[in-house]
């Protein structure tokens, strides 16, 4: 049965506390909240009014992917008689994705529990009619959300986990806040890594007037062909330093307080 | 045609370095810039610019002369060329700066016409390193890796079909957070802390972060229509105060002199940033976020 009152429900106030509550509870890796405004942006009202026009927010939430996977990509070219670890690849995506629909699930019945009507959307959402884009962005609202920024390579790149990330949304009609990031910075180094690794030249660097130029068609029937590509995704995890296996993490904050204990803990100096 | 420019087509001839490439040569010709052949010592270059010239061998350095007041002026990449130094430098200025580096101590000649000698090209990082049978001088931007390399190649060499319009360089430069060229100065006084010059690859790295009031960030502008008016020199506004400037922009990318606390106040507020009605996006660059509050690790998502 799934009839929600909002009149026994007790009142939920929704701030740091209980994203930080509901994240240890359902235990997802991020969590940021965008607000349904009259002034959101076209494409996003969209993707609501398909799925729950009533809703009042879009909550993202977040996995991380393992490094030690990722860091097995290769180029095509490289295998050359060897093992195709990159094909384990497609099986931990799935592993990560699964977890985080359950996750997600339970986070929809956490808040009919509370009382507002939620829906848990799965990880492929149907395409807009005649369109090659799907009806809602996970990416750009999670960008909304200040999660992160997208890179040239469409992809978000998060401050915590660059892109090794698995997406899922989840609609709701609980009045939650927009996330903020305050002093946001730009995740995309702009290095154009992902442009020199892309195996089948799908990525362009943008032109003016772009925020990126990607060929989704080439992109997709790539995947489809190796069955999961990832090679942007690890490049762009080296040069942000989301790499495990790369110089230690956020080196380039170097000079910031604390980070000089960090660093020598991490090499075991201290 | 000058003498000088047959004694580079001979001596290309004569050299033949590598054959031309089959690929594609799309490096963004910048047209926009000229070249200054400084012969003597340049040494005293360092008390007029933000650094000294580069030593021999040692690549190419991207320095800015300074205003009297310390203010920047003109940016050029200096390189060591032979016994001499080849400025480049922004058309505009070039006579200007010819003039002042003319006047400095131990320089013995300026040749103001290196630019009918040298071509100046930007490649960005994905592209591929152009081999020419022409002389070329070739150099990783001195500024961020991301930029990067320059290449001076000779304007003895034919003109190539695909080289692209400097301007789409200037977009990468600005979404870097990094000035094209001077005309986002033209009018201001900015130092170079504010433009992040001290953060640059070339630069001595500060022992303490800088506390400054204002700092130019690149912005992203995000139209609600396909078509944006031009927004140089426009006020960008949260709740209805001003919060920074428009120094320059290349389609939805550009830069901003920002106030930086009212910035944080706006964001702290939930205002929403506008410039000319349509939203914008300030951030800080990657390289610079180590001088932002909070920004050493995960970003506190505060509601």
């Amino acid at each position: 049965m799934n009839k929600v009152s909002k009149i026994t429900a007790p009142e939920v106030q929704f701030d740091q506390a209980w994203f930080d509550q509901v994240k240890s509870e359902i235990g997802v890796d991020i969590i940021g909240a965008l607000a349904i405004e009259p002034d959101s942006h076209p494409d996003f009202v969209y993707g609501v009014k398909t799925f729950m026009p009533k809703a009042k927010a879009a909550i993202i939430i977040m996995n991380e992917m393992a490094s030690e996977t990722l860091n097995l990509v290769k180029h095509p070219a490289k295998y050359m008689g060897k093992p195709k670890t990159g094909e384990i690849l497609a099986p931990h995506v799935d592993l990560v994705t699964n977890e985080l629909d359950h996750a997600n699930y339970q986070l929809s019945k956490i808040l009919k529990r509370d009382g507002y009507r939620s829906i848990a959307l799965p990880r492929r959402l149907p395409l807009r009619p005649g369109q090659m884009r799907v009806a809602m962005s996970y990416c750009h609202i999670a960008e909304a959300a200040g999660l992160g920024t997208i890179g040239t390579h469409t992809l978000l790149i998060t401050p915590e986990f660059g892109t090794r990330v698995r997406l899922a949304c989840l609609l709701t009609e609980a009045p939650i806040p927009t996330t903020k990031r305050h002093d946001p910075t730009d995740d995309c180094t702009h290095c154009l890594d992902c442009v020199k690794v892309c195996p089948v030249g799908a990525i362009s660097s943008p032109g003016p007037g772009e925020r990126y130029n990607v060929d989704g068609m080439r992109c997709k029937f790539y995947r489809d062909t190796v069955d999961n590509c990832g090679l942007c995704q690890k490049a762009c995890s080296v040069a942000t330093r989301h790499s495990e296996t790369a110089t230690p993490p956020l080196n380039a904050h170097a000079d910031a307080p604390g980070m000089a204990e960090f660093l020598d803990k991490l090499s075991g100096n201290s | 045609m000058s003498s000088s420019e047959e004694d580079i087509q001979a001596s290309a001839a004569v050299t033949n370095l590598k054959p031309k490439s089959l690929l594609e040569d799309t490096s963004h010709h910048m047209t926009s810039r000229t070249v200054l052949q400084v012969s003597g010592d340049l040494s005293a270059l360092a008390e007029i610019a933000t650094g000294p010239a580069p030593e021999e061998g040692k690549g190419g350095r991207f320095i800015s002369l300074l205003t009297d007041k310390g203010f920047l002026d003109a940016d050029l990449y200096v390189v060591s060329y032979q016994d001499d130094t080849l400025i480049d430098v922004h058309v505009d200025l070039a006579e200007d700066v010819a003039d002042r580096l003319a006047g400095l101590a131990g320089v013995t000649g300026v040749d103001r016409s290196a630019g009918k000698r040298w071509r100046v090209f930007g490649e960005l990082p994905d592209q591929k390193k152009i081999e020419t049978q022409f002389e070329a001088i070739r150099f990783g931007d001195p500024r961020r890796r991301e930029l990067g390399a320059r290449v001076l190649r000779a304007a003895a060499e034919p003109e190539g079909f695909d080289w692209r319009h400097f301007r789409k360089w200037d977009g990468h430069a600005m979404r870097l957070g990094l000035l094209p060229d001077h005309r986002c100065l033209l009018g201001r006084k900015i130092t170079p802390e504010e433009a992040g010059y001290h953060r640059l690859l070339s630069a001595a790295r500060p022992t303490e972060t800088p506390t400054l009031e204002r700092r130019i960030l690149p912005m992203r502008i995000e139209p609600s229509s396909d078509t944006m008016p031009p927004m140089r020199d426009e006020p960008i506004l949260a709740a209805g105060k001003e919060i920074g400037l428009v120094l320059e922009h290349e389609g939805v990318c550009g830069l901003a002199l920002v106030e930086i606390s009212a910035w944080r106040d706006a964001i702290a507020n939930a205002a929403k940033i506008t410039c000319m009605d349509e939203p914008a996006l300030l951030v800080w660059p990657t390289w610079l976020a180590s001088e932002s509050q909070g920004n050493y690790g995960p970003a506190p998502h505060l509601i």
